[in-house]
């Protein structure tokens, strides 16, 4: 037989719980889609990065960049180097031009920069399948130059990583306190309708009902309550993500490019208001139970 | 079926309602419980119906002790046992026909079992063309004849009465005491509080009399000639 409606969800402190669900909801899914921009785009980073060093010849002294001179000698022994160890695709310096954009923002598009004394740069892509020998490399360059560097990208990638991995547990702990709310939430509020109803579950009592079935009759009131709120919260969450994305494309910058959510990003934030709902029915079941269990 | 060793109730630190209650249930007796207000007749009717555990003494209902018996068999216990309450307690949000199948709903029953059961009791009441009429749309007479139909829905052994005549006329009350007898005569041991000494006079069953908040023989009726207690020894038997 099925459940009869032997309690209303407009009675009580309950008839708020949507609303409140709804705006856990919202944060949780703000914080989730941020958590997971986030992660794809250390991915992103950590890709890109990971099968390129690049390697930076200062320029000697009294050279500018692109002279002919001593600099191009050593930019050339280093090229040859490079072309001749295994594990490396491809070698391209970059041009005069490549490396005064770089610095555009920093330093501005007037004639400054043509006035410093800027290192030849050269961008190296390694062998996904064939690792190349990089300390061997290191001890080669420095033969043709000590001051030559080569930057694997390993401390700012480490470190934007560890920024990113530490913004990603600051989002799960946003999304732990959030769940430790709406269930306080919703345990104030299944006691405010257990009392409300307490007439009701004391005949359902005395004719016999199991803690279970009295359990169940909040548990529906309650996941149906959550449901309601947590698709609202959803829309909400989705109309402010439609507004930041617009936003974020008028910045065109290279790192948030990599901010657009994955398939399985949007479904995660989608099976929210599921979840919102599964969780209030189970945390209302358990606040029900322990009540009943002080009835004998 | 409902026996009572030396039994005291107690709420939070106040003196006892009930103190040194003895007695014996027979199955398929009539029993009525009569007391002034506050004599503490609905806190005997809350221990036989396992909504209240004792503060000291034994309950045993149907053999089981109530106080010992595990939590989880006492709603089986309770689905053995029929309660009306003098203020009805219809549920107002639910129809006349879902008042009364709600016990059967509870113990699991199939529907189609319970409708045909559902609709000839109320038949039986008199309230078979009201079934999908509100509680709120009936008469004082006309709830409580539901509340009757809804505690005895599931053929109970044992059916337990708060006053419930308290809430209608002389005529009506006096229509529900047979309705109580039609039930007592099918095997059914019924129990009924009341403090209308009256009614309790036109009809020849036993009397259990609470006063001070102890159980003693009653002064009124023919009944007491089944009692094989002493006056103030608080056992009453059939």
């Amino acid at each position: 037989m099925a459940l009869p409606d032997l309690i209303p969800d407009s009675e009580g402190a309950g008839r708020f719980l949507p609303w409140v669900v709804a705006v856990m909801v919202f944060f949780a899914a703000l914080a989730g889609a941020a958590g997971l921009a986030l992660n794809q785009a250390t991915g992103a980073w950590r890709a890109d990065l990971a099968n390129t060093i690049t390697v930076e010849i200062p320029p000697l002294k009294g050279n500018k960049a692109g002279q002919d001179g001593p600099d191009q000698a050593r930019v050339a022994a280093v090229v040859k180097a490079l072309r001749a160890t295994a594990g490396i695709r491809e070698v391209r310096l970059l041009e005069a031009d490549e490396i005064a954009n770089l610095l555009q923002p920093w330093l501005g598009s007037g004639g400054l920069i043509a006035e410093l004394p800027l290192p030849n740069l050269i961008d190296v892509q390694l062998s996904p399948t064939e690792p190349a020998d990089l300390p061997l490399l290191m001890k080669w360059l420095a033969k043709i130059g000590p001051d030559i560097h080569v930057d694997d990208h390993q401390i700012w990638l480490g470190k934007l990583i560890r920024l990113s991995q530490s913004l990603q547990w600051m989002m799960l702990a946003c999304l732990a306190m959030l769940c430790f709310a709406t269930c306080a939430v919703v345990i104030f509020g299944t006691r405010s309708a257990f009392a409300a109803h307490l007439e009701v579950v004391k005949l359902l009592h005395v004719m016999g009902a199991r803690d279970g079935y009295i359990a169940r009759l909040f548990l529906w009131r309650a996941m149906s309550m959550g449901l309601k709120g947590g698709l609202i919260g959803l829309a909400a969450t989705a109309a402010a993500l439609f507004a930041l994305s617009r936003l974020a494309a008028d910045l065109e910058g290279p790192l948030l490019g990599n901010l657009a959510l994955s398939p399985l990003g949007l479904l995660s934030l989608a099976s929210l208001p599921f979840l919102a709902a599964l969780l209030t029915a189970l945390t209302a079941r358990r606040t029900v139970l322990r009540e009943l269990s002080r009835m004998p | 079926m409902v026996r009572f060793e030396n039994v005291g109730v107690r709420y939070g630190v106040g003196s006892e309602v009930l103190r040194d209650i003895t007695l014996h249930i027979a199955p398929g007796s009539f029993q009525f419980l009569t007391g002034a207000s506050g004599a503490g007749k609905s806190s005997l009717l809350k221990l036989m119906y396992l909504a209240q555990l004792p503060s000291r003494g034994s309950v045993q209902v149907f053999g089981q002790d109530f106080a010992k018996t595990p939590r989880r068999d006492l709603p089986a216990l309770r689905r053995r046992i029929g309660v009306v309450f003098q203020d009805f307690r219809l549920l107002k949000n639910l129809s006349v026909f879902d008042n009364v199948a709600l016990p059967l709903r509870i113990a699991g029953e199939d529907e189609k079992r319970a409708r045909k059961n559902v609709s000839e009791l109320l038949d039986w009441v008199g309230l078979g063309g009201r079934l999908q009429d509100s509680p709120d749309t009936l008469s004082g007479g006309e709830q409580q004849r539901v509340a009757i139909a809804r505690a005895v829905i599931t053929k109970p052994s044992l059916l337990l009465a708060d006053e419930p005549t308290g809430n209608v006329d002389d005529r009506i009350a006096y229509r529900l005491m047979r309705l109580f007898e039609e039930l007592h005569r099918s095997g059914t041991a019924v129990v009924v509080a009341t403090h209308n000494d009256a009614l309790v006079r036109r009809f020849s069953h036993p009397i259990l009399v609470l006063a001070d908040s102890v159980l003693q023989p009653g002064t009124a009726g023919p009944a007491f000639a089944s009692t094989d207690g002493a006056a103030g020894s608080g056992r009453i038997t059939k």
